[in-house]
C-alpha cells in the first residue's frame, strides 16, 4: 500500500502550516529599536539633541579611554535629568522615625532643621542628663513651635508613631516613613524624598578613579556599538550604589557597563561642606575602532 | 525605500525565516540584528536593479545563518541528534514540534528552499536569487524536500492513521 506511506501535496501543505514561529522577544525589539535610535539618520539627530541637552548640564567630562583590544570606550559623566522645580536651592531627601507606639505619629511642629543631627526628635525625654535640642537634617528655616511632631499628621495626641526613633513609621531619627534623619518618605537628610541631586547648594560628585568597561565577546563579534546610560547614587564615601540601567544597549554590554561602574570611585557631592548621597547619570559609550 | 522602512516592513519575516532555518530563537535574533546592520553599514551594496530589498535581506540573512552554522557546527549537530531521539520516543507529540523537527532534519539547502517557498511565499526565481543558484536547481531541491517530508510526516498524519 505504497500510497498510504506518503502524504498528498495538500496534506503536506496542511501539516506544514502547523509550524508557527514565536514573535521576536522584547529583547530583540529593544535591541533593534535602540539600534534604530543610534543608526538611522533621523533618529540619530534626535539622539544627538538628547545628548546635547545632557551635555548642557555636564559636570564632568573624562578623556576618551583607549581600550586594550581595538576598542575605545568614552566615558562621560553627566548630571541626571532634573525636573523643573520652583526653587533651585531646594534640596531633596527625607527620613523617617518612630517610637514603637501603637498609634501613628501625632500632629505637631517639625523640629529644628540643622545640617547635622545629634539627637532625633522624641515625644518626651524625662530629665535628660545632657539636654540637646532635637533636630532633623535639612536646610534650616525658622521654626517657631514648642512641640516636635509630624506636621502632616492629623492626630493631636502625644504619639511617636510606629517606627524607631523620631516620629512616624520609618527608621532613623527623622519624621515620616523614610530611613534617614530628615523628614518625608525618602532616605538621608533633607525634606523631600530620595537622595540629593546636584544643583543648588549640593555639589556634583567628581570621578577620581575608574575601571574601563570591557567589550563583551558577543558584542565584539557583532561589531556592536552604542551607549549605555546608567543611573547611580554616589554615597557619602564616593562609592556608587543603586546602579540602574536607564538606556540599555544589549549583547551583554549593559552588564559590562554596570560591572565597570561598580568599581569607580568618586569624590562625593558636598552640601554645606559635608558629603551627601547624590544621584547622577553615567553615560558609557562603547565604540569599536 | 529607506533603510528604516525596510526594517519596519521586513524584520519580522527575516526573523521568522532564520528561526525556521536555525531552530533557535536566540540565534535568529542575532542573525536578524546582523542582517539589518549589514544593510545599514553598506546600503550601496543593494542594487535595486538586481532585485527587491526583501530578496536582498533574505540573501544576507541566509549567508549569515550558514556562516554561523559552519562556526557552530558541533553545537547544531548535537541539537539535531537530540531532536531525532525525541521523535523516536514520543510519537504522539504535538504537530508543530514534529513538523519543525522533520524540516530540521532536511539537508540545509533543501530546508532553506522549502522554508522560502512554503512559509515566505517566494517565487522560484526569487529563491534562486537569494540562494545564488539556478531556478532548476532550486526547483529540484524543493521537490526533494517535499518528497522527503511527505514520507517522514506520513505516520503522523491524523487523516492517514484514523483512516486505516
Amino acid at each position: 500500500m505504497e500510497f498510504e506511506t506518503e502524504l498528498t501535496d495538500q496534506e503536506l501543505t496542511q501539516m506544514l502550516a502547523a509550524w508557527t514561529v514565536p514573535v521576536p522577544t522584547q529583547r530583540l525589539q529593544a535591541r533593534i529599536f535602540h539600534r534604530r535610535q543610534s543608526l538611522f539618520p533621523r533618529n540619530l539627530a534626535l539622539g544627538f539633541c538628547v545628548q546635547a541637552a545632557a551635555l548642557a548640564s555636564l559636570f564632568l567630562l573624562t578623556e576618551p579611554v583607549h581600550h586594550a583590544v581595538r576598542t575605545v570606550d568614552q566615558v562621560i559623566l553627566v548630571a541626571s535629568y532634573q525636573p523643573k522645580t520652583p526653587a533651585l536651592q531646594k534640596s531633596s531627601g527625607g527620613g523617617g522615625g518612630g517610637q514603637r507606639s501603637p498609634t501613628p505619629a501625632a500632629h505637631g511642629e517639625a523640629p529644628k532643621f540643622a545640617p547635622k543631627q545629634f539627637t532625633p526628635p522624641a515625644v518626651a525625654v524625662a530629665n535628660p542628663k545632657l539636654a540637646v535640642t532635637p533636630t532633623i537634617t535639612a536646610p534650616a528655616p525658622e521654626i517657631l513651635a514648642a512641640n516636635y511632631d509630624d506636621p502632616l499628621s492629623k492626630l493631636s495626641g502625644a504619639s511617636g508613631g510606629q517606627g524607631l526613633n523620631g516620629f512616624g513609621d520609618g527608621k532613623g531619627g527623622g519624621i515620616g516613613t523614610g530611613h534617614g534623619d530628615g523628614i518625608g518618605d525618602g532616605e538621608g537628610g533633607g525634606s523631600g524624598g530620595g537622595v540629593y541631586k546636584p544643583g543648588g547648594d549640593v555639589s556634583s560628585p567628581v570621578l577620581i578613579s575608574k575601571v574601563e568597561p570591557e567589550y563583551s565577546e558577543e558584542a565584539r563579534r557583532a561589531k556592536y556599538s552604542g551607549i549605555v546610560q546608567l543611573s547611580v547614587v554616589i554615597d557619602e564615601h564616593g562609592i556608587p550604589t543603586d546602579i540602574r540601567v536607564i538606556a540599555p544597549l544589549g549583547l551583554g554590554l549593559d552588564e559590562k557597563a554596570v560591572q565597570a561602574v561598580q568599581h569607580w570611585r568618586f569624590r562625593p557631592g558636598l552640601r554645606n561642606g559635608k558629603p551627601v548621597k547624590v544621584q547622577a547619570a553615567v553615560v558609557v559609550t562603547f565604540r569599536l575602532l | 525605500m529607506t533603510a528604516q522602512q525596510a526594517f519596519d516592513h521586513h524584520h519580522q519575516s527575516v526573523y521568522r525565516f532564520v528561526y525556521r532555518l536555525a531552530g533557535r530563537a536566540d540565534l535568529a535574533e542575532d542573525i536578524t540584528q546582523d542582517c539589518f546592520l549589514a544593510l545599514l553599514r553598506h546600503p550601496q551594496r543593494w542594487d535595486a536593479a538586481r532585485g527587491g530589498i526583501r530578496t536582498y535581506l533574505f540573501s544576507i540573512a541566509r549567508n549569515l545563518a550558514f556562516k554561523r552554522f559552519r562556526d557552530d557546527h558541533a553545537d547544531v549537530q548535537v541539537e539535531q541528534d537530540q531532536a531525532v531521539a525525541i521523535v523516536d520516543q514520543r510519537m504522539d507529540q504535538e504537530l508543530p514540534v514534529l513538523v519543525a523537527q522533520m524540516v530540521g532534519q532536511l539537508p540545509s539547502l533543501q530546508r532553506e528552499a522549502l522554508i522560502l517557498f512554503e512559509y515566505e511565499g517566494f517565487q522560484l526565481a526569487e529563491i534562486a536569487e537569494i540562494v545564488g543558484a539556478d531556478v532548476g536547481v532550486v526547483k529540484s531541491r524543493l521537490h526533494r524536500a517535499r518528497a522527503s517530508l511527505k514520507r517522514s510526516l506520513a505516520p503522523y498524519s491524523k487523516v492517514k492513521t484514523h483512516g486505516i
